[in-house]
Protein backbone atom coordinates (compact mmCIF):
# COMPACT_ATOMS: atom_id res chain seq x y z
CA UNK A 1 0.00 0.00 0.00
CA UNK A 2 1.81 3.02 -0.90
CA UNK A 3 -1.36 4.87 -0.98
CA UNK A 4 -4.81 3.79 -0.37
CA UNK A 5 -6.43 3.33 -3.89
CA UNK A 6 -10.35 3.04 -3.04
CA UNK A 7 -12.11 6.48 -2.20
CA UNK A 8 -13.12 5.16 1.55
CA UNK A 9 -9.45 4.83 2.19
CA UNK A 10 -8.12 7.83 0.57
CA UNK A 11 -10.59 9.62 2.68
CA UNK A 12 -8.81 7.89 5.66
CA UNK A 13 -5.67 7.92 4.89
CA UNK A 14 -6.40 12.23 4.60
CA UNK A 15 -8.08 12.10 7.78
CA UNK A 16 -4.83 10.64 9.81
CA UNK A 17 -3.25 13.97 8.57
CA UNK A 18 -4.94 15.86 10.85
CA UNK A 19 -2.95 14.34 14.21
CA UNK A 20 -0.62 16.90 14.00
CA UNK A 21 2.99 15.42 15.47
CA UNK A 22 3.51 16.44 19.20
CA UNK A 23 6.82 17.79 20.19
CA UNK A 24 8.82 16.49 23.19
CA UNK A 25 7.91 19.12 25.96
CA UNK A 26 11.82 19.30 26.43
CA UNK A 27 15.00 18.56 24.59
CA UNK A 28 16.15 15.36 25.31
CA UNK A 29 19.84 15.62 25.00
CA UNK A 30 20.68 16.97 28.85
CA UNK A 31 17.53 13.98 30.15
CA UNK A 32 19.78 11.31 28.35
CA UNK A 33 23.15 13.02 28.92
CA UNK A 34 22.56 12.94 32.39
CA UNK A 35 20.80 9.49 33.15
CA UNK A 36 24.29 8.20 31.23
CA UNK A 37 26.41 10.23 33.59
CA UNK A 38 24.43 7.94 36.75
CA UNK A 39 24.27 4.35 35.32
CA UNK A 40 26.32 2.25 37.49
CA UNK A 41 29.83 0.58 36.18
CA UNK A 42 29.78 -1.97 33.33
CA UNK A 43 30.14 -4.46 35.50
CA UNK A 44 27.24 -3.68 37.48
CA UNK A 45 25.60 -3.40 34.46
CA UNK A 46 26.22 -6.97 33.34
CA UNK A 47 25.23 -8.26 37.04
CA UNK A 48 21.85 -6.37 36.65
CA UNK A 49 21.58 -8.10 33.45
CA UNK A 50 21.76 -11.38 34.45
CA UNK A 51 19.54 -11.24 37.10
CA UNK A 52 17.02 -9.87 34.68
CA UNK A 53 17.58 -12.54 32.50
CA UNK A 54 17.26 -15.21 35.11
CA UNK A 55 13.91 -13.75 36.28
CA UNK A 56 12.60 -13.60 32.62
CA UNK A 57 14.00 -17.31 32.22
CA UNK A 58 11.97 -18.21 35.69
CA UNK A 59 8.94 -16.32 34.29
CA UNK A 60 9.03 -18.58 30.46
CA UNK A 61 9.87 -21.20 32.48
CA UNK A 62 6.57 -20.75 34.70
CA UNK A 63 4.59 -20.65 31.88
CA UNK A 64 5.39 -23.72 30.06
CA UNK A 65 5.34 -25.57 34.09
CA UNK A 66 1.86 -24.06 33.77
CA UNK A 67 0.64 -25.69 30.61
CA UNK A 68 0.82 -22.47 28.48
CA UNK A 69 3.40 -23.40 26.54
CA UNK A 70 2.43 -24.51 22.91
CA UNK A 71 2.62 -24.44 19.14
CA UNK A 72 -0.16 -22.03 18.53
CA UNK A 73 -0.15 -18.66 17.73
CA UNK A 74 -1.96 -17.60 20.71
CA UNK A 75 0.66 -20.05 22.80
CA UNK A 76 3.60 -17.90 21.97
CA UNK A 77 1.84 -14.62 22.46
CA UNK A 78 0.69 -16.06 25.96
CA UNK A 79 4.41 -17.10 26.40
CA UNK A 80 5.65 -13.05 25.92
CA UNK A 81 3.47 -12.45 28.58
CA UNK A 82 4.85 -14.96 30.75
CA UNK A 83 8.56 -13.29 29.83
CA UNK A 84 6.86 -9.66 30.36
CA UNK A 85 5.63 -11.04 34.56
CA UNK A 86 9.37 -12.67 34.87
CA UNK A 87 10.73 -9.00 33.67
CA UNK A 88 8.53 -7.75 35.85
CA UNK A 89 9.41 -9.74 38.59
CA UNK A 90 13.33 -8.52 38.16
CA UNK A 91 12.34 -4.69 38.03
CA UNK A 92 11.12 -5.35 41.80
CA UNK A 93 7.32 -4.98 40.61
CA UNK A 94 5.94 -7.38 44.09
CA UNK A 95 3.62 -10.17 42.33
CA UNK A 96 2.18 -12.81 43.83
CA UNK A 97 1.90 -16.26 41.87
CA UNK A 98 -2.14 -16.05 41.63
CA UNK A 99 -1.49 -12.74 40.31
CA UNK A 100 0.31 -13.67 37.36
CA UNK A 101 -1.78 -16.36 36.73
CA UNK A 102 -4.62 -13.68 37.12
CA UNK A 103 -2.79 -11.23 34.88
CA UNK A 104 -2.35 -14.20 32.23
CA UNK A 105 -5.83 -15.41 31.94
CA UNK A 106 -6.91 -11.57 32.03
CA UNK A 107 -4.52 -10.88 28.73
CA UNK A 108 -6.29 -13.94 27.17
CA UNK A 109 -8.17 -12.86 23.87
CA UNK A 110 -6.06 -9.55 23.28
CA UNK A 111 -4.27 -9.18 20.31
CA UNK A 112 -2.08 -12.23 19.60
CA UNK A 113 0.81 -12.29 16.75
CA UNK B 1 27.26 13.03 8.22
CA UNK B 2 24.73 9.81 7.70
CA UNK B 3 23.50 7.99 10.44
CA UNK B 4 25.30 4.42 10.25
CA UNK B 5 28.57 7.08 10.72
CA UNK B 6 27.34 8.50 13.28
CA UNK B 7 26.55 5.01 14.46
CA UNK B 8 30.09 4.13 14.21
CA UNK B 9 31.14 7.27 16.03
CA UNK B 10 29.24 6.20 18.79
CA UNK B 11 30.02 2.49 19.35
CA UNK B 12 33.39 4.39 19.84
CA UNK B 13 31.98 6.01 22.48
CA UNK B 14 32.18 9.64 20.62
CA UNK B 15 29.76 11.38 22.71
CA UNK B 16 29.42 14.01 20.32
CA UNK B 17 28.14 11.68 17.79
CA UNK B 18 25.46 10.37 20.03
CA UNK B 19 24.36 13.78 21.07
CA UNK B 20 23.98 14.32 17.49
CA UNK B 21 21.80 11.44 16.44
CA UNK B 22 19.65 11.92 19.42
CA UNK B 23 18.98 15.66 17.67
CA UNK B 24 18.36 14.13 14.69
CA UNK B 25 15.60 11.57 15.75
CA UNK B 26 13.97 12.85 18.97
CA UNK B 27 10.84 14.30 17.52
CA UNK B 28 10.25 11.57 15.58
CA UNK B 29 11.15 8.99 17.97
CA UNK B 30 8.99 11.18 20.49
CA UNK B 31 5.79 12.13 18.26
CA UNK B 32 5.93 7.77 17.66
CA UNK B 33 5.65 6.94 21.14
CA UNK B 34 3.24 9.97 21.99
CA UNK B 35 0.90 8.51 19.16
CA UNK B 36 2.02 4.99 20.51
CA UNK B 37 1.13 5.45 24.09
CA UNK B 38 -1.49 8.69 24.42
CA UNK B 39 0.69 10.67 27.07
CA UNK B 40 3.56 12.61 26.67
CA UNK B 41 4.85 12.14 29.56
CA UNK B 42 5.08 8.38 29.01
CA UNK B 43 6.41 9.10 25.47
CA UNK B 44 9.04 11.30 27.02
CA UNK B 45 10.27 8.74 29.03
CA UNK B 46 10.03 5.92 26.15
CA UNK B 47 12.18 8.28 24.05
CA UNK B 48 14.74 8.23 26.72
CA UNK B 49 15.17 4.73 27.10
CA UNK B 50 15.09 4.16 22.98
CA UNK B 51 18.20 6.29 22.98
CA UNK B 52 19.98 4.50 25.99
CA UNK B 53 19.16 1.48 24.34
CA UNK B 54 20.32 2.51 20.71
CA UNK B 55 23.81 3.58 23.01
CA UNK B 56 23.90 0.68 24.51
CA UNK B 57 23.64 -1.51 21.24
CA UNK B 58 25.46 0.58 19.33
CA UNK B 59 28.48 -1.92 19.21
CA UNK B 60 26.09 -4.41 17.79
CA UNK B 61 24.54 -2.38 15.22
CA UNK B 62 25.84 -3.47 11.62
CA UNK B 63 26.30 0.11 9.13
CA UNK B 64 23.65 -0.97 6.67
CA UNK B 65 22.02 1.96 5.88
CA UNK B 66 19.01 1.01 8.13
CA UNK B 67 19.29 3.05 10.74
CA UNK B 68 15.94 4.03 10.66
CA UNK B 69 13.94 0.56 10.62
CA UNK B 70 16.40 -0.29 13.96
CA UNK B 71 15.92 2.74 15.89
CA UNK B 72 11.71 2.33 15.17
CA UNK B 73 12.45 -1.51 16.14
CA UNK B 74 13.71 -0.43 19.80
CA UNK B 75 10.90 2.20 19.65
CA UNK B 76 8.05 0.07 18.88
CA UNK B 77 9.33 -2.85 21.04
CA UNK B 78 9.82 -0.97 24.27
CA UNK B 79 6.04 0.81 23.49
CA UNK B 80 4.40 -2.63 23.39
CA UNK B 81 6.54 -3.57 25.98
CA UNK B 82 4.97 -0.47 27.78
CA UNK B 83 1.43 -1.18 27.18
CA UNK B 84 1.59 -4.93 28.08
CA UNK B 85 2.76 -4.04 31.39
CA UNK B 86 0.21 -1.76 31.59
CA UNK B 87 -2.60 -4.06 30.83
CA UNK B 88 -1.21 -6.31 33.27
CA UNK B 89 -0.76 -4.07 36.04
CA UNK B 90 -4.32 -2.52 35.30
CA UNK B 91 -5.72 -6.19 36.16
CA UNK B 92 -3.91 -6.79 38.91
CA UNK B 93 -5.51 -3.36 40.55
CA UNK B 94 -8.74 -5.06 39.76
CA UNK B 95 -9.94 -2.77 37.18
CA UNK B 96 -10.96 -5.13 34.05
CA UNK B 97 -13.33 -2.84 33.17
CA UNK B 98 -10.55 -0.44 32.01
CA UNK B 99 -9.49 -3.98 30.20
CA UNK B 100 -9.95 -2.24 26.61
CA UNK B 101 -8.11 -4.13 23.31
CA UNK B 102 -5.25 -1.53 24.23
CA UNK B 103 -3.98 0.98 26.99
CA UNK B 104 -3.21 3.43 24.81
CA UNK B 105 -4.99 6.09 26.53
CA UNK B 106 -5.35 10.25 25.24
CA UNK B 107 -5.20 12.64 28.76
CA UNK B 108 -8.33 14.31 28.64
CA UNK B 109 -6.95 17.62 28.95
CA UNK B 110 -5.00 16.93 25.66
CA UNK B 111 -8.29 15.48 23.96
CA UNK B 112 -9.59 18.95 24.68
CA UNK B 113 -6.86 20.81 23.09
CA UNK B 114 -7.70 19.09 19.61
CA UNK B 115 -10.48 19.93 17.25
CA UNK B 116 -13.29 17.12 16.53
CA UNK B 117 -11.41 15.32 13.43
CA UNK B 118 -7.79 15.01 15.20
CA UNK B 119 -9.63 14.06 18.16
CA UNK B 120 -11.14 11.50 16.52
CA UNK B 121 -8.79 10.10 14.73
CA UNK B 122 -6.44 9.85 17.86
CA UNK B 123 -9.31 7.93 19.47
CA UNK B 124 -9.31 5.55 16.76
CA UNK B 125 -5.56 5.21 16.32
CA UNK B 126 -5.70 4.46 20.14
CA UNK B 127 -8.05 1.93 19.74
CA UNK B 128 -6.00 -0.22 17.14
CA UNK B 129 -3.85 -3.22 18.34
CA UNK B 130 -0.05 -2.63 18.86
CA UNK B 131 0.78 -3.83 16.19
CA UNK B 132 -1.74 -2.95 13.80
CA UNK B 133 -1.14 0.95 15.54
CA UNK B 134 2.86 0.75 15.00
CA UNK B 135 2.69 -0.18 11.42
CA UNK B 136 0.19 2.59 10.43
CA UNK B 137 2.09 5.02 12.35
CA UNK B 138 5.35 4.06 10.55
CA UNK B 139 3.84 4.31 7.06
CA UNK B 140 1.96 7.43 7.39
CA UNK B 141 3.62 9.74 10.13
CA UNK B 142 7.47 8.33 9.35
CA UNK B 143 7.03 7.21 5.93
CA UNK B 144 8.90 4.35 6.33
CA UNK B 145 8.17 1.71 3.21
CA UNK B 146 7.16 -1.77 3.82
CA UNK B 147 9.77 -3.37 4.08
CA UNK B 148 11.64 -0.49 6.70
CA UNK B 149 8.41 -1.52 8.40
CA UNK B 150 8.87 -5.27 8.17
CA UNK B 151 12.87 -4.53 9.40
CA UNK B 152 10.91 -2.90 12.44
CA UNK B 153 8.43 -5.28 13.14
CA UNK B 154 10.73 -8.58 12.66
CA UNK B 155 8.09 -9.63 10.10
CA UNK B 156 7.69 -10.21 6.18
CA UNK B 157 6.56 -7.87 3.86
CA UNK B 158 3.17 -9.52 3.28
CA UNK B 159 2.79 -9.82 7.21
CA UNK B 160 2.83 -5.92 6.78
CA UNK B 161 0.47 -5.43 3.94
CA UNK B 162 -2.23 -7.31 5.91
CA UNK B 163 -1.62 -5.59 9.29
CA UNK B 164 -2.20 -2.17 7.35
CA UNK B 165 -5.05 -3.66 5.46
CA UNK B 166 -6.59 -4.65 8.78
CA UNK B 167 -5.49 -1.40 10.38
CA UNK B 168 -7.42 0.94 7.46
CA UNK B 169 -10.34 -1.51 7.96
CA UNK B 170 -10.55 -0.86 11.47
CA UNK B 171 -9.99 3.21 10.94
CA UNK B 172 -12.37 3.24 8.12
CA UNK B 173 -15.18 1.51 10.19
CA UNK B 174 -14.43 3.41 13.83
CA UNK B 175 -14.28 7.29 11.45
CA UNK B 176 -17.53 6.62 9.79
CA UNK B 177 -19.76 5.83 12.82
CA UNK B 178 -18.33 9.27 14.05
CA UNK B 179 -19.53 10.81 10.69
CA UNK B 180 -16.21 11.47 9.14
Amino acid sequence: MTRPKDKEMEAVWEALGASAASEPPRPLWPLIHARLGQRPTRRLRALFALSASAAAVTGVLLGILLGSAGQSAQDQWQQETWAEVGSMLADGTTLTLGDVYLASQADEGDEGP
Amino acid sequence: MNDDDLMVRTARGDGEAFRLLVERWEKAVFAFHERMVGSAEDALDLSQETFLRVYDQARKYRPSGQFRSWLFRIAGNLARSWLRRKRIVRWLRFEPERHDRSSSSIPADRLLEMDETERAVRQALARLPDRQRQAILLRRYDNLSHQEIATALRTTVPAVESLLQRAMGALRKDLSRRGL
